[in-house]
């Protein structure tokens, strides 16, 4: 049992604050956590930060995408314990990970002119191509349920537990239809990681695969049922390639 | 003797900003808006995706506008593809933009801007000697949550709202547990305006200010307006939304780094007190009664005064709420489904009003159903031209105060415009585009 | 006299008392008796009587059980059900006990005296619950599923095979014990066999509904069980499959369905006699108190065989594909003395890569792709 209370620090790189949102969205449960962890720094809702204090756990969103992300999250990992990356973004480098193999710098230049050149600008990466992280967080934007499940569990002192398998899983659980197999939708379903209980399909929206993929991704296969639901293999290769780069195929008998 | 007031990172508003301002005796030199957030080049990343691709993509430019993102992009590939919506589509897309308002403005008033005012860092640290206040906030919030998850499925990145319409429309259980929540909400709401009126006053500005808002005829509104309406010293100017390049063009201003959006040579605020300014004819009663007890005055003088404007929306947003779920409980709602959907080459534009101020998606697609060109304009970035105006004109009036007092003012104002920085970044897009040849 | 005791429900039972159960339950047909078609609607609101009435209703095309209430939303002329009836016994989530430390743990029974009678049941799926009974009320009694057995009344209903159903040929088309009721449809009437004390509650409870059975009923009931055995379009022989699963152990279709699969999961949630569960504990925000939750499972995730210490005994989703099919085909047989699988074809209907266990059954046994002269085309 801790005499004082575990510090913790929240912190977002380039992204759109989404997982940040989501941990201010916690209203019932806001009052308790901060009975149980001290919050030294979350710039989105308290100034006047600890920038030097030791940190048990820092959760930290969005996509390193500027020398300064680099140089904010090679601090944060100095101060913390246990870095949580989360978020798609932080995991994989989310929506501006789609331009994976594209020319970054000419990119900006072509949207900013000339001036783009002297711009601190670098293509999105995930936290783990910079610094070690110690837990991940997936979802875009994370769920609340494994926000608040991973704080009670790191608190514990135990690994957060999140499952590994596909949405298909949770729309089966739910009895959605199945949009790829029934519809011939172009439903991530079966690439993607579960944890959202299968939020979308519920609504009879194809998943689209923000969560990001499942550890094993079978791409060879899901290549073969998208093409043959009338897709070009460009199609699924773009598509596939939304919240992050293309997943990375694992060898066909093999798992991850 | 030169001064620089410097703010490194702005704390409690959604994004990396920072302010720098310098002044030579109590002459102001330059004031910055800095935006340091990353550039993620989303308009350039969608183009060749197609039509269904599209929101789920531009909703993550920002979190907390997302339903607004969301709702503005699928109206403009509606209207780039000549797709028509259900008026109960219509409905409840208003439905879902009111509850992401009084969402943001929850947030806004209750964690963002009220520490300022009571003297704390953050309402974390306010909670100790007035829970009530936060747990006020925080109930608010979480209505207005409440209302994006039935209508989208989920407060951040809606999924259920699509190209022509929704997944599902909510069931009738869901809209009785709203009703109720809204019928709550009400005494909420006017708890909140007395909150308001008991903070301190802020006159940190005394500076005509011009403001643009889409003009809701009909009803105070916040989508399906034909027209962007300018207010300034008692004229007003209409552009159809076709035209809001001439709003938001971009150019040199001297004394500062950023292009900025300036309308007939002048800075110009979007936001909530904007739209008091030009819908303010639409309020409800309890609405224009929070107006008279927060005692604010239009056309403001004070940027402050946005925190006020908030309030008085969020009254008027949970009562419209309210009259909503209301219809909705006695009409069919089987009509939201999206019919088959044909593409076809169009450009489409679409301007809302987000919680921050006007919002515009544009777009053009090819014959496949894909984007060739995608505009997006935020209103924080519309907003910097006119937040460097009240920098200036709070630090004018406030040359003789220390600099740890200034930089407080400082911070307040760019609080009360509730900047959202990550969508602002379009903000240094636009510069190039102002010089292209 | 009635089984079916309403209000407190001790979870816990010896395993002596589930074999009594489950024998009592099972006193195989006293009688039969016939419903009239047209009075289906009447005996729906007896039912409730004696529980919350579920069956299968309509949804986009597909059917799923779930609560009626009002008769005319239930389709008795079904296919098959998105999920089978196991979800009712055992749930794809739920909480087991509550613990504190220090103070012990509170088993969790909220929703385990819930009375249900589900109504319009397929042979195969009262089938899988028989065996499900064997895992269940076996060496290792499940309180919870023990319960809801008590508590949950199965009323069969007959049905018309399409061209995914081989419950023929897995012995499971006709169940003989298992169910409270079984209609059978003979035109104007539901022939119905009483198959416990409960069934038998049932019939006096609808007073005047139920008619004695003719020689003529029997007859027609013959003559459309024997039209309905032509209608299957699949024939599957089951006999010596178990040998064969073992002599092919090394056969290069597992490499093929393991480029093939992509481990979705769907499969198993669907089947009615996958029964896999994880469970985990979940704690509160700054305390060591919590709740234990069980969660569906399966053998086709790569989590699945991971051992503490880092080993996997199923590395290669070639190895877990395979290990899936043996324990329905063959490991099942070793420990219960018959297959698991009981041919309802819903594995096959969700199986976003088309991995058909007709086919692989063939492929092993080297025959060609079986159908009878009344296939339809697939």
């Amino acid at each position: 049992m801790q005499a004082t209370k575990p510090t913790v620090g929240i912190f977002g790189l380039t992204g759109c604050a989404g997982d940040q949102l989501v941990i201010l969205n916690c209203e019932d449960e806001l009052l308790s956590l901060v009975d149980v962890v001290d919050i030294r720094d979350f710039l989105m809702a308290a100034s006047g930060g600890d920038e030097f204090s030791t940190l048990d756990i820092a959760f930290v969103e969005g996509a390193v995408m500027t020398r300064r992300d680099e140089e904010k999250l090679q601090r944060i990992r100095r101060r913390a314990k246990a870095l949580v990356a989360i978020g798609t973004c932080a995991l994989q480098g989310g929506v501006p990970a789609m331009a994976d193999g594209l020319d970054w710098p000419s990119a900006v230049r072509d949207v900013y002119g000339p001036e783009g050149d002297g711009f601190d600008a670098l293509p999105a990466r995930a936290l783990h191509e910079c610094v070690e992280v110690d837990f991940s967080l997936p979802g875009c934007p994370i769920e609340k349920h494994e926000f608040l499940g991973a704080v009670a569990d790191l608190l514990n002192g135990n690994p957060p537990q999140l499952p590994t398998y596909a949405v298909c899983t949770e729309c089966k659980m739910r009895e959605c239809d199945c949009l790829l197999v029934d519809q011939g939708r172009f439903c991530h379903g079966p690439l993607t990681r579960a944890g959202c209980r299968a939020r979308c399909p519920s609504y009879a929206v194809p998943c689209v695969g923000c969560r990001g993929p499942v550890p094993d991704p079978n791409l060879g296969s899901a290549m073969d049922v998208y093409t043959s639901k009338g897709w070009s293999p460009e199609e699924v290769v773009q598509r596939l390639r939304t919240f992050g780069p293309l997943p990375t195929p694992v060898p066909a008998g093999e798992a991850a | 003797m030169t001064r620089t007031i410097r703010v490194e990172h702005l704390a409690r508003v959604e994004g990396h900003g920072g302010i720098t301002v310098t002044l030579d005796g109590e002459r102001v030199e330059s004031v910055h808006f800095d935006v340091i957030e990353g550039a993620r080049l989303l308009e350039r990343l969608v183009r060749s995706r197609r039509y269904d691709e599209i929101a789920p993509i531009v909703s993550r430019i920002c979190a907390i506008c997302s339903a607004a993102h969301s709702l503005t992009s699928l109206q403009a590939t509606e209207a780039a593809l000549g797709i028509e919506v259900s008026p109960t589509t219509r409905l409840l897309r208003d439905l879902m933009l009111r509850g992401e308002n009084i969402e943001s403005h929850a947030l806004h008033i209750f964690l963002l801007a009220a520490p300022d005012y009571l003297d704390y860092p953050s309402a974390i640290a306010m909670a100790g000697r007035h829970r009530d206040a936060v747990a006020l906030g925080l109930r608010l919030k979480r209505l207005g949550n409440m209302i994006q998850e039935v209508l989208g499925g989920r407060a951040i990145h809606p999924v259920n709202a699509v190209v022509g319409g929704f997944g599902h429309p909510p069931s009738t259980e869901e809209l009785v547990a709203l009703e109720d929540a809204l019928e709550s909400g009400v005494s909420d709401a006017l708890t909140a305006t007395e909150f308001v009126a008991s903070l301190p006053t802020a006159d940190f500005c005394d500076t005509e200010t011009t403001f643009a808002a889409l003009e809701t005829p009909e009803r105070y509104g916040y989508a399906d307006g034909k027209h962007i309406t300018v207010r300034r010293s008692g004229t007003a100017q209409r552009i159809p939304i076709a035209d809001y390049r001439s709003l938001t063009n971009e150019r040199v201003v001297p004394h500062s780094h950023a292009k900025h959006s300036l309308y007939d040579e002048q800075p110009f605020m979007v936001g909530a007190l904007a739209r008091l300014a030009v819908n303010g004819g639409g309020l409800t009663e309890a609405a224009r009664s929070v107006m008279r007890t927060l005692e604010l005055q239009l056309p403001s003088r004070n940027p402050m005064d946005n925190n006020k404007a908030q309030t008085v929306e969020l009254i008027l947003d949970i009562e419209l709420a309210l009259g909503i779920v209301r219809r909705l409980l006695s009409t069919d709602l089987h009509d939201t489904a999206p019919a088959p959907i044909v593409p076809r080459a169009g450009t489409g534009t679409a301007v809302t009003e987000a919680p921050r101020g006007l919002l515009v998606h544009s777009y053009t697609y090819d014959a496949d159903g894909r984007i060739a060109r995608a505009d997006v304009i935020t209103p924080t970035a519309m907003n910097a031209a006119s937040l460097e105006h009240h920098f200036q004109d709070a630090v004018t009036r406030g040359a003789a105060l220390d600099d740890a007092a200034l930089r407080k003012r400082l911070e307040m104002i760019a609080r009360a415009y509730d900047p959202c920085i990550s969508c602002s970044v379009h903000l240094i897009r636009r510069r190039f585009e102002g010089r292209r040849p | 006299m009635g089984h079916h005791h309403p209000g407190s429900v001790s979870p816990l039972r010896t395993l002596t008392a589930a074999v009594r159960h489950h024998r009592d339950r099972n006193v195989g047909p006293v009688k039969t008796v016939k419903l009239p078609r047209r009075k289906l609607d009447f005996f729906a609101s007896v039912l409730q009587r004696f529980g919350e009435l579920h069956a299968p209703v309509a949804r986009n095309g597909h059917f799923v059980f779930q609560r009626v209430r009002r008769w005319s939303e239930a389709r008795l002329e079904y296919t098959r059900t998105e999920l089978p009836p196991k979800k009712y016994f055992l749930p794809p989530r739920e909480t087991l006990f509550r613990f504190t430390p220090g103070k012990g743990y509170v088993p969790e029974s909220e929703d385990l005296d819930r009375r249900i009678v589900l109504l319009g049941v397929h042979a195969c799926d009262i089938y899988s619950l028989n065996i499900l009974d064997l895992v269940f009320n076996g060496k290792y009694p499940d309180p919870y599923y023990q319960t809801r057995r008590r508590n949950i009344a199965l009323i069969g209903v007959d049905c018309i095979p399409d061209q995914r159903c081989f419950c023929r040929s897995m012995r499971a088309d006709t169940v003989e014990q298992g169910f409270d009721l079984f209609f059978y449809d003979i035109g104007d009437y539901y022939l119905t066999l009483v198959g416990t004390a409960l069934g038998d509650d049932m019939v006096l409870a609808a007073g005047e509904l139920f008619e004695s059975v003719t020689p003529d009923d029997v007859a027609e009931y013959k003559r459309r069980s024997q039209e309905r055995h032509q209608r299957f379009q699949l024939d599957v022989e089951i006999r010596d499959l178990p040998e064969i699963f073992e002599m092919e152990y090394g056969s290069e279709i597992w490499e093929e369905l393991g480029a093939k699969c992509l481990s979705c999961g769907s499969c198993s949630m669907v089947c009615p006699t996958c029964y896999c569960y994880d469970v985990a504990d979940e704690t509160q925000l700054g305390s060591t108190a919590g709740r234990r939750v069980r969660t569906w499972d399966s053998c086709l995730f790569a989590t699945h065989a991971a051992v503490a210490g880092g080993e996997n005994f199923r590395h290669s989703r070639a190895s877990r594909v395979k290990f899936r099919f043996y324990h329905k085909q063959r490991g099942f047989v070793a420990e219960y003395g018959r297959p698991s699988c009981v041919g309802c074809g819903r594995c096959s209907a969700v199986c976003p890569v088309g991995i058909d266990i007709i086919e692989v059954i063939n492929r092993l046994r080297g025959v060609e792709y079986a159908e009878t002269e009344h296939a339809a085309t697939r």
